[in-house]
């Protein structure tokens, strides 16, 4: 089956804005009338596997929309929201940002119940997240290398493959 | 969430607008700083969780979290909402977040991370500093749970030529949408466009709702100002002029003073701090040409415009 957005992509349904990265969109199946998702070209399922220039360009791209959806539907707000990996309700596997239009008494419930938490749980899920996140940062610098020889080696194929080049093309 | 401002009652909102029209801008910036729970956090001033600090931006544990591991990233500056950052803060605290959420993933073993932001009281903003929340989920946690709904393909198409008019717009594109059902509409549109640039005016100013936000001294202070959107200003400059209090809506505490006394001068100072944003005011010039064409377009369709980004981001002050 194929992803929900790709298939946006593909049949050019109610896409408001596009480019070679980023696409922008209206959902017809939405949590409400005008909710706007802002999705990267290429298929890639969860936040952590979108390179940064992309994830640059889509959070700059839902904060105009965030502005768009503000004039033109002359709500009262708007959550912009990512719901990443299954656990998080995330419907369609392919990275998004949502912009949710938002009146009052609209019935779109996303407030949580705050979880009591000891000081010292908190302290210690505070050394522990520092921890990780100090072993995080060097694997991070690893993928971006990764991610510039992939590329290289992409764009090294696409040049030389006229074939491959047009089917690129296709939307 | 630690919140300064509890969720207020409409009556409450009231009440608190009026005191703070009753203020001198002075005692406003003072109540405003006093407000801000989180620029104290971040001056120092009472302590938090710091995960993780640069020049523009922090991290802290959240002391009432959704879930373990909930964590709120904060500019260093002050701003309400997201509109008002700039592409460069933007996309840092993005970044940041897609770092932090896989130290959320990887570190707590979460099935999942949402990344949560609200503009605007009834989007559910409890603070009126700026923040991104990002919460660790695991599955059937039931933190969140959106539902969602399909809505008419005519409806939704409709909005979407409204919502991709004023994109367009922002992003400086002179394309403009037209629907079959507004078709008849946007020759009107051009016409009040033309009529407006004839008498001289900003054509942005006539036909807007929203320019009634801006206060009656900056509109003697400075016509280019008042054709401006209250929103671009308070993005740009981060001076939002509020819709409830006119003391604060001339764009600055000090230069409010300063027009009461002498409007030229004052008139200078803008010009020379416009000048720095003259590239961004030329792209606010093209999306306000187009915002005419669509605003028609919307109103047509009876969709509410009364309400105004800075009315979003002033509840908080």
């Amino acid at each position: 089956m194929k992803c929900e957005y790709c298939e946006l992509l593909e049949l050019h349904k109610n896409i408001i804005y596009e480019d070679k990265e980023v696409v922008v969109a209206v959902r017809e199946i939405a949590s409400s009338l005008g909710e706007v998702t802002i999705f990267s070209r290429e298929h890639m399922t969860i936040l952590e596997l979108v390179p940064q220039d992309i994830l640059a360009k889509c959070s700059v791209m839902a904060n105009k929309a965030g502005v768009a959806v503000f004039e033109a539907l002359g709500v009262q707000g708007t959550n912009v929201l990512i719901r990443n990996g299954l656990g998080a309700e995330q419907k369609v596997p392919h990275f998004s940002i949502a912009v949710i239009p938002r009146k009052e008494n609209d019935g779109v419930n996303l407030q949580w119940e705050p979880q009591p938490a000891e000081e010292s749980d908190i302290e210690a899920t505070l050394s522990l997240l520092k921890e990780e996140a100090a072993s995080v940062k060097e694997e991070k610098e690893e993928q971006q290398e990764e991610r510039a020889v992939r590329k290289q080696k992409e764009q090294r194929v696409s040049s030389d493959n006229p074939m491959l080049q047009s089917l690129r093309r296709i939307p | 969430m630690a919140s300064p401002l509890p969720q207020l009652t409409l009556e409450q909102q009231k009440e608190l607008q009026e005191r703070l029209k009753k203020m001198s801008p002075e005692e406003l910036m003072e109540f405003q700083k006093q407000q801000c729970i989180f620029c104290q956090i971040i001056s120092g001033k009472i302590p938090a969780k710091k995960l993780y600090e640069d020049d523009q931006s922090l991290i802290i544990l959240d002391i009432n979290p959704a879930s373990r591991g909930h964590l709120l990233l904060l500019p260093k500056k002050h701003y309400a909402i997201l509109p008002q950052l700039n592409d460069g803060l933007t996309s840092h605290l993005f970044s940041l977040v897609k770092k932090y959420s896989k130290v959320l993933l990887k570190g707590l073993k979460a099935d999942g991370t949402t990344v949560f932001i609200a503009n605007g009281l009834v989007a559910g903003q409890k603070a009126q500093h700026f923040m991104i929340h990002l919460i660790p989920r695991k599955e059937g946690d039931s933190i969140m749970a959106l539902s969602e709904k399909g809505f008419d393909a005519s409806e939704v198409q409709k909005v979407s030529i409204a919502i991709e008019n004023k994109l367009n717009g922002l992003l400086g594109m002179k394309k403009e949408v037209v629907d079959d059902h507004s078709a008849e509409k946007s020759p009107s549109s051009v016409e009040d466009k033309k009529a407006a640039v004839s008498s001289g005016e900003r054509s942005s100013s006539a036909p807007r709702q929203k320019s009634a936000v801006v206060s009656d001294s900056s509109l003697a202070d400075s016509k280019e100002d008042s054709s401006e959107e209250g929103y671009f200003s308070g993005r740009s400059e981060q001076k939002t002029p509020p819709s409830a209090s006119q003391k604060k809506a001339s764009p600055s505490k000090k230069e409010s003073k300063k027009s009461t006394k002498e409007n030229s001068k004052n008139n200078e100072d803008k010009k020379s701090r416009n000048k720095q944003k003259n590239k961004q005011r030329e792209e606010r010039d093209v999306s306000n040409d187009h915002n005419d064409g669509s605003d028609d377009l919307h109103t047509a369709d009876g969709l509410d415009d009364s309400v105004s980004l800075d009315d979003i981001a002033n509840l908080f002050r």
